[in-house]
Order: structure tokens, then C-alpha cells, then sequence
């Protein structure tokens, strides 16, 4: 499932793009799957088609969709085509990092309670760890 | 002799209109009123009062156009008490719609809405691989069709005609149904691909429940769609039309086709509306989900 908040501050394209890359890092959505025709996905959540049209294409871009005709659109692979130096990725990761680590500090999470999070992100995307819990 | 085909002709356009004029406000009556506030109980009774009101002058037009048209035997006011039945759209659009939106609110929401929720949520299947109709179905409807086309058509070469008009009528007869395969089968295919696109808004929390109903709805449409228009239409045309050319009840087959034309169209109805049903009850129970989110 694809879901979308209209009262979020980020733009609707964002949040669609971030919702179909966190499908495809789960494997809920694997390398052959289809996605729904953009005219099903935009009529589905009440958003412009052009909206849905342009997320598909920057994932396109970005190497995680395919789009042709007839076959519709399906995810090409669980990896990003690498885009830049892998110091600069690094960077762009670390910055994602640091501000959703500053918003955790900020909304009064403790250090216990954001590892706690970041473990159930973890988990999710990449299973559960044979050390979690183990580490301090 | 007795024109059975005549008799009943006439009696089925004397119901006819007042069927249709009625329709709107009985449906509208037998529509279940959900709101709960006072205020918008007042407005549904207004509607339906304004429905009433409506509908009695129509009838009143009909009935008065009808005994004027028998005194004064002007076939301008004839055709004008038979045309009365399209005040059926002024009846239904204009007045029987809001009337049921303020009666039962999932009425508001069109298919096309996906609710008051900021949150959306949509699945991620692409329904148009999800058509219940093959390739194999529309194969063997085709099939049928053809045959009858073939039945109507070999009238022509091994049968033979008594003068010009009656060859006349069976090159018409053909041609309508060649057309109307033609149009059946371009049209159909394209219209259940569509309705496979009809928009399945879900609740923010992607209920199990809710796209089962949504999965059982779109099968049941696209099915109906299928045999009624896909297959029961050009079938029964091509029967009826067959009848016509190979035998000389030409009143008679006129008589079957009327009724199995109205069977049709009493089934379309009725499909047509049940279906606008279950898609308000699953409108319903979306918005009982939201606001159980909320």
C-alpha cells in the first residue's frame, strides 16, 4: 500500500516517491513487480496525474522503475543507479541521518528510545539482527 | 383479426411513461435517510417534497397531453404525450440525485472521491490484471455472434424472397446487426478496462475488509457487464433478428423482441442500480473507517 498525507509540509511528489523507494528497500515490492498505471494510482488517492507521472519518472531516472508500453511500469532492480562521487552518497545519507536524528533529540526521545526506533527501521528493511539487543 | 403485437405495442408505451415518471420518486422513497442531524433531515424532506411536487406535474402534463391528443386525434400532441417519459432525466438528475445524496451521505461520494481523510492510501495492483473476463470469454461470444450473423446472412443465398422489400428488410436487418457487432465488440472490451479503473480510495490504514469489498464489487460488475452487454445483447439481437428474416411472424418477432428487449433493460436497471447500492455501502463503510482512524 501506498499512503500519502495532504496536511504533511513535504510535497505530495516526495512523499510518493519516498513511500515506493520504502516499498522497494522492504522487498515488498521486488525486481519483475508492477506498479499501478499512473491514471489508477492518481484517480486512487485524488491526486494529479501529472503528480504520479513525475515520480515514476524520477525513479525511472533514478534506475529503481522501468516504464514501457504494455508492460506497464515495474520495478528494475532493489538497488539505486549511484548518481554522484560514493563520498558525495555518503554525505546525502548522512545529512538524512543527522536531521531525522536532530527531529528524534528535539521531540524529546531519549538516546534508548531513538536506538529503539532505528532498530524497528532496521528490522524492517533489512530484518531482524542476530545482535541486536547485545550491543549497548 | 386481433394485432396481438399492436395491443400489446400500445399497451407497453401507455405504461411506459408513467413507469419512468414515477421511478425516480419511488427510489427515492425506498432510500433508507442516514443523516441524524435535524437540520439535514429538514433539507432531505425538502428535496423529496420538491420530487413529489415535480413529479405530479409531470404525470398531470402526461395525462392531460394524452386525453387531448385522443379528443382532438392531433398526431403532434400524440408524439408529445409519448415523449413525456424524458421528463424522466429533468426528474432524476435534477431533483431524485440530491434528494438521495441528502437522504444517505455516501451518496456524496462519487466514485471518484476518495473522501474528507488527509490521509490517502492506495493499493499497489495493477487492477487491470485483475480482469475476471479472458480472452476465451470474448472468443466465445464472438463466436455465437458470428454464427448468427452467418444465420441471418445465409438467408440470403439459400433462401429465397417473395418480392424486393422483403430482400430489402434482409440486407437492413443484416447490416444493423453487423454494425451493432462491430460496435459491441470495439466498445465492450474498452468499457470493462475502464471500469476496472473505476478509483478503490482505501482508508488510511489499507483495510483487509474494505478491498475485499472493492474485489468482490469489481468482479461482479465486470461480469455483469460482460454477460449482459458482452454476450446476452448481440445474442439475443442476433436470435431475434434471425426470427425476423426466416420466418413470416414479422409482428410476432416484433413481439419477442420487444420483450426481450425490455427483459434486458429491466436487468440493466436493476444491475445498475444494485451495484450503485454496494458501491455506496462501501463508500459507507470507508468513511465509518476514517473517521474510526480520526
Amino acid at each position: 500500500m501506498i499512503s500519502i498525507s495532504l496536511a504533511s509540509d513535504v510535497p505530495i511528489h516526495d512523499q510518493l516517491v519516498a513511500e515506493i523507494r520504502r516499498l522497494i528497500a522492504a522487498g515488498t515490492i521486488a525486481a519483475g513487480d508492477e506498479l499501478p498505471p499512473v491514471r489508477q494510482l492518481a484517480a486512487d488517492l485524488g491526486i494529479n496525474l501529472n503528480t504520479v507521472a513525475r515520480a515514476y519518472r524520477d525513479l525511472t531516472d533514478a534506475g529503481l522503475l522501468s516504464s514501457s508500453r504494455g508492460r506497464g511500469t515495474v520495478v528494475m532492480s532493489g538497488t539505486e543507479r549511484p548518481t554522484g562521487e560514493p563520498a558525495q552518497v555518503r554525505r546525502r545519507i548522512e545529512s538524512s541521518i543527522s536531521s531525522a536524528l536532530s527531529d528524534a533529540k528535539l521531540a524529546g526521545l531519549s538516546r534508548d528510545q531513538t536506538r529503539d526506533l532505528i532498530n524497528t527501521m532496521m528490522a524492517r528493511l533489512w530484518g531482524p539482527s542476530c545482535e541486536e539487543g547485545a550491543s549497548p | 383479426m386481433i394485432d396481438v403485437g399492436m395491443i400489446l405495442g400500445r399497451l407497453l408505451s401507455l405504461v411506459f411513461t408513467p413507469l419512468m415518471l414515477l421511478f425516480p420518486i419511488v427510489f427515492v422513497l425506498l432510500t433508507r435517510t442516514r443523516v441524524t442531524e435535524e437540520a439535514r433531515r429538514a433539507e432531505a424532506r425538502a428535496r423529496g417534497m420538491a420530487l413529489v411536487i415535480a413529479t405530479l406535474v409531470a404525470l398531470a402534463a402526461w395525462i392531460g397531453l394524452l386525453l387531448i391528443s385522443i379528443k382532438l386525434t392531433t398526431p403532434v400532441l400524440s408524439i408529445a404525450a409519448r415523449m413525456c417519459w424524458l421528463l424522466f432525466f429533468p426528474l432524476w438528475f435534477g431533483l431524485a440525485v440530491p434528494a438521495l445524496r441528502s437522504k444517505n451521505p455516501a451518496w456524496v461520494l462519487a466514485p471518484a472521491d476518495p473522501g474528507v481523510s488527509p490521509v490517502r492510501t492506495a493499493s499497489i495492483v495493477n487492477r487491470e490484471r485483475r480482469n475476471p473476463i479472458r480472452t476465451g470469454h470474448w472468443v466465445a461470444s464472438a463466436t455465437a455472434s458470428a454464427i448468427l450473423l452467418g444465420v441471418i446472412a445465409s438467408r440470403g443465398v439459400i433462401g429465397t424472397f417473395d418480392d424486393a422489400a422483403e430482400r430489402t428488410r434482409w440486407l437492413i436487418t443484416l447490416a444493423v446487426y453487423g454494425v451493432a457487432l462491430i460496435t459491441v465488440y470495439a466498445i465492450q472490451p474498452m468499457a470493462l478496462r475502464l471500469a476496472l479503473r473505476e478509483p478503490e480510495p482505501l482508508d488510511a490504514r489499507g483495510s483487509e475488509d474494505l478491498q475485499r469489498l472493492y474485489d468482490e464489487f469489481r468482479d461482479t460488475k465486470i461480469r455483469g457487464m460482460f454477460w449482459m452487454l458482452g454476450t446476452a445483447l448481440p445474442v439475443l439481437l442476433g436470435a431475434s433478428m434471425s426470427l425476423t428474416v426466416w420466418t413470416k411472424m414479422t409482428h410476432g418477432a416484433g413481439v419477442i423482441g420487444a420483450i426481450v428487449g425490455t427483459g434486458l433493460g429491466i436487468w440493466g436497471s436493476w444491475f445498475g442500480i444494485s451495484m450503485s447500492i454496494r458501491r455506496a455501502r462501501i463508500s459507507e463503510e470507508k468513511t465509518r473507517l476514517d473517521a474510526g482512524t480520526a
